[in-house]
């Protein structure tokens, strides 16, 4: 019995020997080339900003969701980026109503002079620039609440129209 | 057979005899003198070999961040008359010149990483940070063949250019 046990010791010695015995040869190799496009994504959490006026002339939050700014989301991987944002004319069946009455305010900086609308409104009439960065992920950049002017020479109706958001990239 | 056939037989059978400049010279010597690639008497060491069916691995550029696959996959066969052997490979990281992509994000999948799940690419996936093998066997002689299909994780922080490294093929053998 003594004689089984030392074999078997003695045959495992063996196998653990020949596996550490293994010889590494070196063998092809496969040139790896990988290219990289330039991305950029821009979403907003919100289709559709809706103004809903029931009183006089004067100034109105959007309200569509209710009470839940526009958030805008950005991710690229550019070496720079930037997103501005411009209204268009709101048109109903009587009239319109410019892109000068129509403001954003940016949580980021709440404090711009008034243009009518109250601290930190700026008028859509022109392009304004919503957020700048480098390159990151896709997340939240900046948070934003519109408002509309609205005159007593507004006829009373539903108007429509746009606001663009646009961005620019540099490698 | 006449008279004239016999004759012109024979002399044909003397002039070649003498002249030896077609002969084959089939001597031990003379075969070992016209093998220069190898030992004499020929080796019966194990050899291993590896072949592929390309000599590079592609990543088009593509619309978004993500799993991009390779533009095709690479063949691999393998021939060896080790008593055993496998075949692993690791890559190297991708250098480009605004960044690097680490060999962690470069992934293969083949016959033998069925079981295998990334985290990120999902089933059928290795990452080459570390030896993966591709091949292995024992000295049946037979080719053992792989399909390799490459994938690389490019993520929203790697910037836009090109990236450049290697995927090196070894072979672990026991004599």
């Amino acid at each position: 019995m003594k004689h089984v046990v030392v074999a078997l010791l003695g045959a495992s010695l063996l196998t653990v020997g020949a596996a550490s015995a293994q010889t590494e040869l070196p063998g092809p190799s496969l040139a790896v080339l990988a290219e990289i496009g330039s991305y950029m994504t821009v979403s907003l959490s919100t289709p559709t900003v809706q103004f809903s006026i029931a009183g006089p002339p004067g100034v109105y939050d959007a309200n569509v969701p209710i009470g839940v700014p526009v958030s805008v989301t950005v991710g690229c991987n550019a070496g720079a980026w930037s997103v501005s944002c411009a209204a268009s004319a709101l048109t109903g069946p009587n009239g319109s109503i410019g892109p000068e009455r129509i403001f954003m305010q940016r949580q980021s900086a709440p404090n711009t002079p008034d243009m009518g609308a109250g601290a930190g409104f700026e008028s859509l009439e022109v392009k304004r620039t919503v957020a700048e960065g480098v390159p990151q992920a896709p997340q939240a950049v900046e948070v934003l609440n519109f408002r509309i002017l609205t005159q007593w020479q507004d006829r009373p109706g539903t108007y429509q129209g746009t606001i663009t958001f646009t961005y620019l990239m540099t490698p | 057979m006449d008279t004239r056939s016999l004759v012109q037989g024979w002399i044909a059978f003397l002039v070649c005899a003498a002249c030896l400049a077609c002969a084959v010279d089939t001597s031990a010597a003379s075969v070992r003198a016209s093998t220069n690639a190898g030992p004499w008497p020929p080796s019966r060491a194990p050899s291993l070999l590896i072949q592929l069916s390309e000599n590079s691995v592609t990543f088009p550029p593509s619309a978004a961040p993500g799993v991009v696959a390779a533009s095709a996959p690479v063949g691999l066969q393998v021939f060896s008359t080790y008593p055993s052997w496998r075949v692993v490979i690791q890559a190297s990281a991708l250098t480009g010149d605004v960044g690097t992509l680490p060999p962690d994000r470069l992934l293969v999948r083949h016959d033998l990483s069925q079981e295998a799940v990334h985290p990120v690419a999902g089933a059928g996936y290795q990452s080459l940070d570390e030896a993966r093998v591709v091949a292995y066997g024992g000295p049946t002689g037979a080719v053992v063949s792989n399909t390799l299909s490459f994938a690389l994780i490019v993520e929203w922080t790697d910037r836009p250019g090109q990236y450049t490294g290697t995927i090196q093929f070894t072979s672990l053998v026991a004599p």
